[in-house]
């Protein structure tokens, strides 16, 4: 009976209790598409940053990450890419060796990162050959090179031409060969875009004159966020004395701050939401509840015991918190669903600047029901929150003074 | 058997006192109707509350069957008015959101009762107070003397033996009135209810067994 006039209670007042759920509803909604937006922006970056150069985790020869010298290499062995790939989460794990150099045509020169890779390994975890925009993508066998649009324009050079490059090989040999290009990818990271030569592995072991040898093992996991516990796993079957295995949040602990602050920020803004919406459910409940002083004092006269006004306050404030919350979860994953699949591409200035950030210009959203639980159980605690003075100014209630209200 | 001792109720006694009950003494029998009068002002509703423990007294007891009323805890106090007393406010006082018969069914609801007995009482209720083809209905469709009837049923639905009733008819014309007394009269006689009714009405100190009337806190006159 409680419940029943508690829930009939709620339609008294038909357009207060409507303006209080639409409060809640567009609350939500925009604290869950804030959320999502920001959750999409840390995901993209993870993706970038992970995807298309860390690999979400790395195995290096101990102290490679403090000191990338092309002379801190190891050796590529298929014992030790047995351990890596014997733990479940890892879907590859293919070699890498990475150095920079000066790149030449007959009038200009740039530095440039050069990746030697697998370039299978390479292409399951950044899907690389789709980014192809002219020529075509390395195989294993290929001695020739695919570089970056950006440095394709800036060097002004296209497929079929060749390029020199010119660095330092292993233990002070020089590096010098001529390559020719097969291949112009636009790479997702704007300043890879701008410097990256890639080459297949045995293409740059014999440029740098390492033969076997490797800087990295990159790995690609099938449940991104199993990396810390995967990496925990690896560290406990290889040897820690000669190698270090790395996620991408130790790779690059400079991203993992810059999203927890944000994140934080986002999450203060979202507080700051809810602390406004806040205040107007509590002068709707308290007004639900002054406004029935009398009612109360006859309850009590009738023989109500108190708690179950306060059990009837709170299920009236739970009701409208529950229905503004359902409306908004129902309204709201499908609108998340649609921006997910649908990211808003940024152009002209705001998209130059993102690309300058090393970051597609795009707004990625993220449809996760971890971003939407949380707003549903911190609007909850705040309609219990905001039903406790309410239930106050009853227990303080004097019954005959409230029946001659 | 009501025995009143001595009762005194002073309001505001920090700053400027107001006596509302005056050294009152009073024996009202089981089955009485009683019906106490008195100018606005005059302690009648002072009277009401304190007898129906909405209210404490600033001296004196009340005794009902020997035992004190007010010698109990504020939650105690409220589950001997749900199962000993029935009141009756001048505006009915009922719940907007619950029909008639729900209205009759929340006080046995308040009692834990099961939910046939509930119904069972509540028609049977109704039906004796003459509106049982109004059970479905919400408040605001019935008109002040239907409302009335329903206070009287829901009043009677814990199966007390004293019913409070404070200006039942002030805003009821000639025939609800008389319909409403009738029903108040026959319930009286039938199940034996002590009625104490505090009002301004002639037509109800007519019908009544006992008149007791109040001025400036003290009862200065009963009528049998």
């Amino acid at each position: 009976m409680i419940t029943k006039i508690a829930w009939r209670n709620l339609w008294r007042n038909k357009r207060r209790t409507i303006t209080s759920i639409s409060s809640i509803f567009f609350a939500v909604i925009l604290a869950i598409l804030m959320r999502s937006l920001q959750e999409g922006s840390y995901g993209q970056m993870i993706d970038t940053a992970a995807r298309f150069y860390l690999g979400y985790a790395q195995v290096h020869q101990n102290g490679f990450w403090e000191d990338k010298s092309i002379n801190n290499l190891m050796t590529d062995s298929e014992e030790k890419r047995k351990k890596i790939l014997s733990d479940q989460n890892i879907k590859g794990a293919f070699g890498r060796l990475e150095t920079y150099a000066m790149a030449a045509t007959d009038t200009l020169t740039k530095g440039v990162m050069i990746v030697g890779t697998e370039p299978e390994g390479e292409d399951q975890l950044s899907k690389l050959s789709l980014k192809m925009t002219k020529g075509k993508y390395l195989s294993s066998e290929s001695k020739n090179i695919i570089i970056g649009e950006g440095l394709a324009n800036y060097l002004g050079i296209n497929v079929n031409d060749t390029l020199a490059l010119l660095g330092q090989g292993y233990h002070g040999a020089s590096a010098a060969e001529l390559y020719k290009i097969q291949g112009i990818l636009k790479h997702p990271n704007p300043q890879m875009n701008n410097q990256v030569v890639y080459m297949s592995l045995p293409t740059v072991q014999y440029f740098v004159s390492a033969t076997n040898m490797l800087n990295s093992y990159i790995l690609n996991v099938h449940d991104n966020r199993l990396v810390d516990k995967t990496v925990e796993e690896l560290k406990t079957k290889l040897d820690l004395d000669t190698y270090e295995v790395m996620s991408w949040a130790e790779l690059s602990p400079e991203m993992v701050n810059l999203i927890n602050t944000d994140r934080e920020g986002g999450k203060l803004m979202t507080y700051i939401l809810y602390v406004v919406i806040a205040f107007g459910i509590f002068s709707t409940i308290l007004m639900m509840t002054i406004e029935r002083e009398r009612e109360f004092g006859i309850l009590i006269a009738v023989g109500m015991v108190r708690r179950k006004i306060y059990s009837m306050l709170l299920q009236e404030s739970l009701f409208i918190g529950m229905i503004g919350i359902a409306s908004s979860i129902i309204a709201g994953f499908p609108i998340l669903l649609y921006m997910e699949n649908h990211p808003i591409h940024l152009e002209g200035a705001q998209g130059e600047a993102m690309a300058k950030m090393g970051m597609e210009p795009i707004l990625r959203f993220t449809a996760s029901l971890d971003i939407i639980w949380p707003q549903a159980v911190l609007m909850a605690v705040i309609m219990v929150i905001c039903t406790i003075y309410p239930i106050i100014h009853v227990a303080r209630l004097k019954t005959v003074e409230a029946i001659h209200s | 058997m009501i025995e009143i001792k001595n009762l005194v109720k002073t309001y505001n006694a920090d700053t400027i006192p107001v006596q509302a009950l005056d050294h009152v003494e009073l024996k009202i029998e089981e089955g009485e109707f009683t019906a106490v009068v008195g100018p606005s002002g005059c302690g009648k509703t002072t009277f009401l509350n304190i007898l129906g423990g909405l209210d404490t007294p600033s001296s004196g007891s009340i005794l009902i069957d020997g035992t004190d009323l007010h010698n109990r805890s504020s939650a105690d106090m409220i589950t001997y008015r749900r199962d000993n007393i029935g009141f009756v406010f001048q505006d009915y006082s009922l719940m907007p959101v619950l029909t008639a018969e729900e209205n009759v069914e929340f006080i046995m609801e308040l009692q834990s009762r099961p939910k046939a007995e509930r119904a069972a009482r509540s028609k049977e209720l109704l039906e004796a107070v003459g509106i049982g083809d109004k059970g479905k209905q919400f408040p605001t469709k019935l008109s002040g003397g239907q409302q009335q009837r329903v206070a009287v049923a829901r009043a009677l639905a814990s199966k007390p033996k004293l019913i409070l009733a404070d200006e039942p008819t002030a805003n009821l014309d000639s025939k609800a009135t008389s319909d409403l007394l009738d029903i108040m009269r026959h319930l009286n006689e039938k199940e034996n209810i002590t009625f104490v009714i505090a009002t301004h009405d002639q037509r109800v100190m007519d019908r009544a067994k006992r008149v007791i009337k109040f001025d400036d806190g003290k009862i200065i006159d009963t009528q049998l």
